[in-house]
C-alpha cells in the first residue's frame, strides 16, 4: 500500500507573465489531514487544479497514488474533490445528484447513497433541488458528491467558506470522522485558520506561489507556544544571557528565535541586556500561540528575507 | 465512458426540458402535416417541389417528405439538447466533478456527443412518427408500401440526426474555445443561414457539401443517388474528425 498519497515535485505554473506557482515541492502521506495555508492568489487553488488535472501541468511532476503519467486518470478515480465552488446540477434533487454520481462511478450499492446523504447530514433535504439549498447545504452536497465513491484522497478548496458557526463545527466533525473512520487522506485549504488548525495534522504554507514551509501540528504547537518571541542574531549567546538573568523557562526555536514562556518580563531591560552584550535584537513580540500568529510571523520573516 | 453515457441519460430522464422539447417537436410535426405548410433553411431548396407539395393530395409518404423539408427548423429547437447535454456541464461547472471522476478528456467529449446524437435521433423519430400518425388520423393514403414508408423514414431520420450532429460538433469546438454557451448557440442558429447567404452571394458550388439540409431533402426526394451522396457523407465525416480532434486538443490544454 502506498504510504505517500501525493508527491508534488518542482511544480511551476505560469499564466502569461504571472507566475502562479514557483518550484513547489511537497508530499502528503496516507492518513494526513493536510492544511494548505496562503493568502488569496497565493496559488492554493492553482495547485489543487493541477493535482486534479483541471489545469494542464507544464513544469514539474505530480505523482498521485503512485501514478504520474499514463495511469493518472485511473488514480483520479480514487480522488474526491471540491475545487472552488461545489458544483451540482441545480435542477436535480440532492438524491438525484448523488445517483448521477453513483452511475458515473459505476457504484452498484444503493445503500451507499443513503449512507453518504446521512453522513453529510442532508437526509432531511434529499428530495430538495440543489438550487433550493442554502450555501452550507450546497457545501455539504459538494462534499457528499466527492465522498460517494469512497475516495482514498479528498481535496477540499475553501470548504468552510460561507458556513455558519454551527455548520463549521459540523463540517469539522465530519472531516475528523472521515479521517479517523475511513482513513481518508485530506488536503484542505481555508482562510479560517482557527478551523484549519483544529482539523489538520500537517500544514503547508504557500506565499506568492512559493511553498515556504511545512510543519506537523506537533512542531507547530512546539514552535508556537504563547510567550515572548525574541528574534536575535546570536541565539547561543542570548540563551546564556537569559540563563544568567534568571529569566525563567524559555525554548530555543531555531537559529534566530527564542520563546520566553514568562509574559511578565521587562522587555526593555531584556533588550538592553542583550544589546549591551553584543546580541543584536531583531524583534521582541508577544506570541499568542495561534495558527494565525504563526502564519503572520512566518510572513513577516518571509518579508524580511525578501528585503 | 459507458458510465458517463448512462449518467447523462439518467440526468435527461429527470430534466423537464427534454419532455417539453418532445411535446413541441410532436406539435410541430402534427401542425406541419395537418396544414401542409413546409419550409426550412437550405441553399438549394427544390422550390418547384414545395409549390407542388402544398397543392397536391398528401399521402403519408409526401407527409414524411414535407417533414424532411421542415427538418432544418428542428435544429433550432435542438439547441436545447446542446444546452442540456453539454452546456449545463460548463454553465454549472459540473464538468469538474465529471473530469475529476477519472474519465478521459476524449471519453468525456465522445460521451457528450453520442448522448446528443441519441437524443436527437429519438426526437427526430418522434417527429416523423407523429407525422405519420397524424396522416393516418386524417385518413390519408400511404402513397407507397408500408415497408418503403418506414425504410424511407428511418433513413431520413438517421441522415437528419447525422447532419445535425455535424453542426453540433462544430458548436462543441466553439464552446471549448470560447467557454460561451451563447456563442455556441448563435453558431448553431447562424450556420445554415450563413451557408445560404454565402451560397447566394458567391455561388460557390462546394458549399452544397456543407448545406446539410438540402442534401437531406434531396435524398428524401430521391433526387441524388447513393454514389452522388458519397462526397457529402465523406465531407461530413471529415468535419466530424477535425472537430473531434480540435475539441480534444482544446480541452486538454484548457484551464478548466
Amino acid at each position: 500500500m502506498t504510504t505517500t498519497i501525493l508527491t508534488v515535485d518542482h511544480v511551476s505554473k505560469h499564466f502569461g507573465h504571472f507566475q502562479a506557482l514557483n518550484d513547489v515541492t511537497f508530499s502528503i502521506n496516507r492518513g494526513d489531514i493536510y492544511g494548505l495555508i496562503g493568502e488569496n492568489g497565493a496559488g492554493k487553488t492553482t495547485l489543487m487544479r493541477l493535482i486534479t488535472h483541471l489545469s494542464p501541468l507544464a513544469d514539474g511532476k505530480i505523482t498521485l497514488l503512485g501514478e504520474s503519467a499514463t495511469h493518472y486518470q485511473q488514480a483520479l478515480k480514487h480522488v474526491g474533490a471540491v475545487i472552488e465552488t461545489p458544483a451540482a446540477f441545480k435542477k436535480l434533487t440532492v438524491r438525484q445528484n448523488l445517483k448521477l454520481t453513483a452511475i458515473q462511478h459505476g457504484i452498484q450499492d444503493k445503500h451507499l447513497i443513503d449512507q453518504t446523504i446521512d453522513f453529510v447530514g442532508l437526509s432531511a433535504k434529499q428530495k430538495t433541488k440543489a438550487s433550493h439549498l442554502s450555501l452550507g447545504q450546497r457545501q455539504r452536497l459538494g462534499l457528499a458528491l466527492a465522498l460517494l465513491p469512497q475516495p482514498d484522497f479528498l481535496i477540499l478548496d475553501e470548504p468552510i467558506n460561507g458556513l455558519d458557526p454551527s455548520g463549521i463545527v459540523a463540517f469539522r466533525k465530519l472531516l475528523k470522522q472521515l479521517n479517523q473512520e475511513r482513513n481518508t487522506t485530506i488536503l484542505i485549504s481555508s482562510h479560517i485558520l482557527t478551523e484549519l488548525y483544529q482539523v489538520s495534522t500537517k500544514f503547508g504554507f504557500i506565499h506568492h506561489g512559493k511553498f515556504i514551509k511545512e510543519v506537523t501540528k506537533e512542531t507547530l504547537d512546539k514552535e508556537n507556544e504563547s510567550g515572548i518571541l525574541l528574534g536575535v542574531s546570536d541565539v547561543k549567546l542570548a540563551a546564556q544571557l537569559l540563563d544568567n538573568d534568571n529569566i525563567g523557562s524559555f525554548t530555543v526555536l531555531n537559529d534566530h528565535q527564542i520563546l520566553i514562556h514568562n509574559f511578565s518580563i521587562d522587555t526593555a531591560k531584556l533588550n538592553q541586556t542583550l544589546v549591551t552584550n553584543g546580541v543584536a535584537v531583531t524583534n521582541i513580540t508577544r506570541q499568542e500561540g495561534s495558527l494565525e500568529q504563526y502564519y503572520t510571523n512566518l510572513l513577516q520573516h518571509q518579508g524580511g528575507n525578501q528585503q | 465512458m459507458i458510465n458517463q453515457l448512462r449518467a447523462d441519460f439518467y440526468r435527461q430522464t429527470h430534466t423537464f426540458g427534454h419532455y417539453l422539447l418532445l411535446i413541441l417537436v410532436i406539435l410541430f410535426s402534427v401542425i406541419t402535416v395537418y396544414s401542409k405548410n413546409v419550409g426550412g433553411i437550405m441553399v438549394s431548396a427544390p422550390a418547384d417541389f414545395l409549390g407542388r407539395l402544398a397543392n397536391m393530395q398528401w399521402t403519408l409518404l409526401s407527409g414524411t417528405r414535407g417533414l424532411t423539408i421542415s427538418s432544418s427548423v428542428l435544429m433550432y429547437a435542438f439547441i436545447s439538447i446542446f444546452v442540456m447535454v453539454i452546456g449545463y456541464e460548463f454553465s454549472q461547472q459540473t464538468y469538474k466533478n465529471t473530469l475529476v471522476s477519472g474519465i478521459s478528456r476524449s471519453g468525456f467529449i465522445i460521451a457528450k456527443f453520442v448522448t446528443m446524437l441519441l437524443d436527437i435521433f429519438i426526437q427526430v423519430i418522434a417527429f416523423y412518427l407523429a407525422g405519420i400518425l397524424t396522416g393516418i388520423a386524417l385518413g390519408r393514403k400511404i402513397g407507397t408500401s408500408w415497408g418503403n414508408l418506414f425504410s424511407t423514414t428511418l433513413l431520413t431520420a438517421v441522415i437528419v440526426t447525422f447532419f445535425i450532429g455535424v453542426v453540433f460538433s462544430m458548436a462543441i469546438v466553439i464552446l471549448m474555445l470560447t467557454s460561451s454557451l451563447i456563442g455556441s448557440a448563435i453558431f448553431i442558429v447562424a450556420f445554415p443561414m450563413l451557408i445560404s447567404i454565402l451560397s447566394m452571394i458567391t455561388k460557390w458550388n462546394w458549399l452544397k457539401y456543407i448545406d446539410f439540409f438540402s442534401v437531406t431533402v434531396k435524398i428524401s426526394l430521391k433526387e441524388i443517388t447513393v454514389n452522388q451522396f458519397q462526397p457529402y457523407i465523406w465531407t461530413s465525416f471529415a468535419i466530424l474528425a477535425v472537430c473531434f480532434g480540435l475539441a480534444l486538443t482544446i480541452i486538454k490544454r484548457k484551464e478548466l
